[in-house]
């Protein structure tokens, strides 16, 4: 197929956007499909049995696409696609010899399948009784996995289907056991929740992440988070919170269910804010420096965080927040030094906004009214001046040291 | 309602002008017994209290209180309308907006008529006793603003002192010193009797007084003739212009205490 712009706009079989217009052309196109094609980078080591399958996302419980494979697990969805104001299309071309066809996609999206722990697809049914009886969870009871799945959400679900996969179901219930008690009873295995099991499987998972966050994630949340004001410049960044994280990569890195779901590809995103990034990063003395320890300790966190904020629900995520306090990891020195950061953090605003001339604008609607006020009081004062005798004005200059008020002679009326 | 018609326009307007130079607004406030005003000044060191008796006007109708507060500026160059010997009439409503001044020549061929806008003013009253004055001095009201015109240029204040010997004004200043001396001098004789000095005193006194105020109120010289100067130790100076059948114009000065300067 020649690569000139002719040539690509007079292609047979363009889709979509283009057949109204095509329609006019000498060629004879083909109906349009129904809907555009999207593009999947899907896994070597999936089957050709993996299937493209509805279940409840266990952060929202909303359906979701995911794909299964029998043997080799659950993979998501992460839609990497440009960021709009940078258009972009798909010119798709076959390699085969004999026929060579082309085609473009409007949407320069792609989905990449990456591996997800079967484990939080099912975190919702198996702490949810956990969470509603809150403390006293050595009273739930132990329950078969079959059970478990039932309780998850059954609308747009293809849990069903996929369970009847004697692997699949085999390959679900292993990964239970990775963060449950359980009792053999006869030949079926029961399940209970266990949090400290729960908690270690997040933290492993998070230590794993936390190995290799990408540039990106390190400096906004890491390094910036860590990033104490400096001392001898005016100008101290202005700082994001960790606390930021939840939103930045769900927007990026959503599991879309329809194509409506628009997203820009969390690289896209991130690389952005990377940028601004680097501008603020100069070369600066800070007030306080953290150590490798505590740095190490904030990436775990904003590695959890991520995981948490992906793949379990607000109240399970709770839930396993509370567990961590009880865990071999502890975040108080990281805390402590937050704090401290805080702190300078206040300090370094208040010092700013004294000498900060670039707030002046937002201080102007005050200053008039405040000028406002000055000169209808001068105004006044004019005014009474005015009527004011010449002796009335010359006595106020009497030197009147010594003379006591009349009101201390006579009593007031 | 007040009604008050004054025979000389004259009288008002001396009084007016001489009150003027010390406070700048004041209450005039009518009750049938007639027409008075307090006020002090800006310092609340001197303070001016007139009264009208209803006696000076005829006729004169008031038939609630009412305060016709006014600025004192103001009411001057209203007043610079009427001639000396014009007739005046003061009308004012029970709650008035405005005083109406209405000034008839005395033959009656021209009349003019000005309203006046009334103000709100808050004003403290300070009930003034009668008081027994150790000292009382009856004299010329010119030769008292001479006097006091002569050491203003002396000094900023002076010291009174009534003894038997007489009356003293002394004033010490950067330049140098001054000091009038005045004695008792009564005489019958009609030519000489405006120069009389009448000296009552009960108890030697020695007050120090600013000046700068005391010319203030000479201004208040051509209400009257004579001027009665009383003297306690520890309480304030009176000044005191007599305008007939019972209406007086008084200035009391506060007295400098333990500041010989």
């Amino acid at each position: 197929m020649p690569r000139t712009r002719t040539a690509k706009a007079a292609a047979p079989s363009s889709p979509t956007a283009e057949t109204p217009k095509a329609s006019s052309s000498k060629y004879t196109l083909e109906a349009t499909t129904t809907a555009s094609p999207k593009l999947f980078v899907l896994p070597k080591a999936a089957s050709k049995e993996a299937k493209i399958v509805t279940l409840p996302n266990p952060r929202t419980a909303k359906p979701s696409r995911y794909l299964v494979c029998p043997q080799t697990g659950f993979y998501e969805f992460t839609k990497i696609a440009a960021p709009k104001s940078v258009p972009r299309s798909w010119l798709i071309e076959t390699t085969s010899d004999s026929q060579r066809s082309g085609q473009t996609i409007s949407n320069a999206e792609f989905f990449i399948a990456s591996p997800l722990d079967p484990v939080f697809l099912l975190l919702p049914s198996l702490a949810d009784s956990s969470i509603a009886k809150g403390s006293d969870d050595k009273k739930k009871l132990f329950l078969s996995g079959d059970d478990y799945f039932d309780q998850l959400p059954t609308e747009y679900s293809h849990l069903e289907e996929i369970l009847q996969w004697t692997e699949s179901k085999t390959v679900l219930e292993k990964r239970m056991a990775a963060i449950c008690d359980t009792v053999d009873a006869g030949d079926e295995t029961m399940f209970r929740i266990n949090r400290e099991k729960l908690v270690s499987l997040c933290l492993s998972k998070a230590r794993t992440l936390s190995g290799s966050l990408p540039i990106s994630v390190e400096k906004q949340f890491v390094a910036k988070a860590l990033q104490a004001p400096v001392v001898n410049q005016r100008r101290a960044p202005v700082q994001k919170s960790a606390s930021t994280l939840s939103e930045a990569p769900d927007s990026g890195t959503s599991t879309p269910l329809t194509e409506t779901l628009e997203s820009q590809s969390s690289a896209a995103t991130i690389e952005t804010a990377a940028t601004s990034v680097d501008q603020d990063t100069v070369e600066v003395e800070e007030a306080i420096k953290p150590t490798e320890d505590v740095v190490e300790l904030q990436r775990l966190r904003v590695a959890l965080d991520f995981i948490c904020d992906r793949y379990i629900s607000p109240a399970v995520t709770q839930w396993v927040k509370e567990g961590l306090a009880s865990s071999n990891v502890q975040f108080s020195a990281l805390d402590e030094y937050l704090a401290k950061v805080a702190e300078l953090r206040a300090e370094a605003l208040a010092a700013r906004s004294l000498g900060d001339y670039s707030r002046k604008h937002m201080r102007d609607e005050d200053d008039d009214d405040a000028r406002e006020q000055k000169k209808r009081k001068m105004e006044e004062e004019k005014r009474r001046k005015q009527n004011q005798s010449r002796g009335v004005r010359d006595l106020k200059k009497v030197n009147t040291t010594g003379m006591m008020k009349l009101s201390s002679f006579f009593q007031k009326k | 309602m007040l009604e008050a018609r004054l025979e000389q326009a004259d009288l008002i307007k001396k009084v007016v002008d001489s009150i003027k130079d010390l406070v700048q607004d004041c209450n005039f406030d009518c009750n049938d017994s007639g027409i008075a005003l307090q006020a002090m000044d800006n310092s609340h060191v001197a303070l001016v209290s007139m009264m009208l008796k209803a006696e000076a006007f005829s006729p004169y109708r008031c038939d609630r209180n009412i305060a016709l507060g006014v600025n004192l500026t103001s009411l001057t160059k209203v007043l610079r309308a009427a001639q000396s010997d014009d007739i005046l009439t003061l009308k004012a409503e029970d709650t008035p907006d405005v005083v109406n001044l209405q000034f008839e020549t005395s033959t009656n061929d021209r009349i003019s008529e000005y309203d006046l806008k009334l103000m709100d003013i808050d004003q403290e009253h300070l009930g003034i006793p009668e008081t027994e004055y150790a000292a009382a001095i009856t004299m010329s009201s010119t030769e008292f603003r001479r006097i006091c015109t002569d050491l203003a240029a002396m000094s900023e204040s002076v010291s009174i002192d009534a003894s038997k010997d007489g009356i003293k004004f002394s004033a010490n200043g950067d330049i140098g010193s001054g000091s009038v001396t005045l004695r008792n001098n009564t005489t019958l004789d009609d030519k000489s009797k405006k120069d009389n000095v009448e000296i009552n005193l009960s108890e030697p006194v020695s007050l120090t007084f600013s000046l700068k105020y005391l010319v203030n109120f000479c201004k208040a010289t051509s209400v009257s003739s004579t001027v009665t100067i009383s003297l306690s130790n520890e309480v304030p100076l009176l000044v005191s212009y007599d305008l007939g059948s019972g209406s007086y114009l008084r200035f009391y000065l506060a007295p400098k205490i333990g500041d010989e300067e």
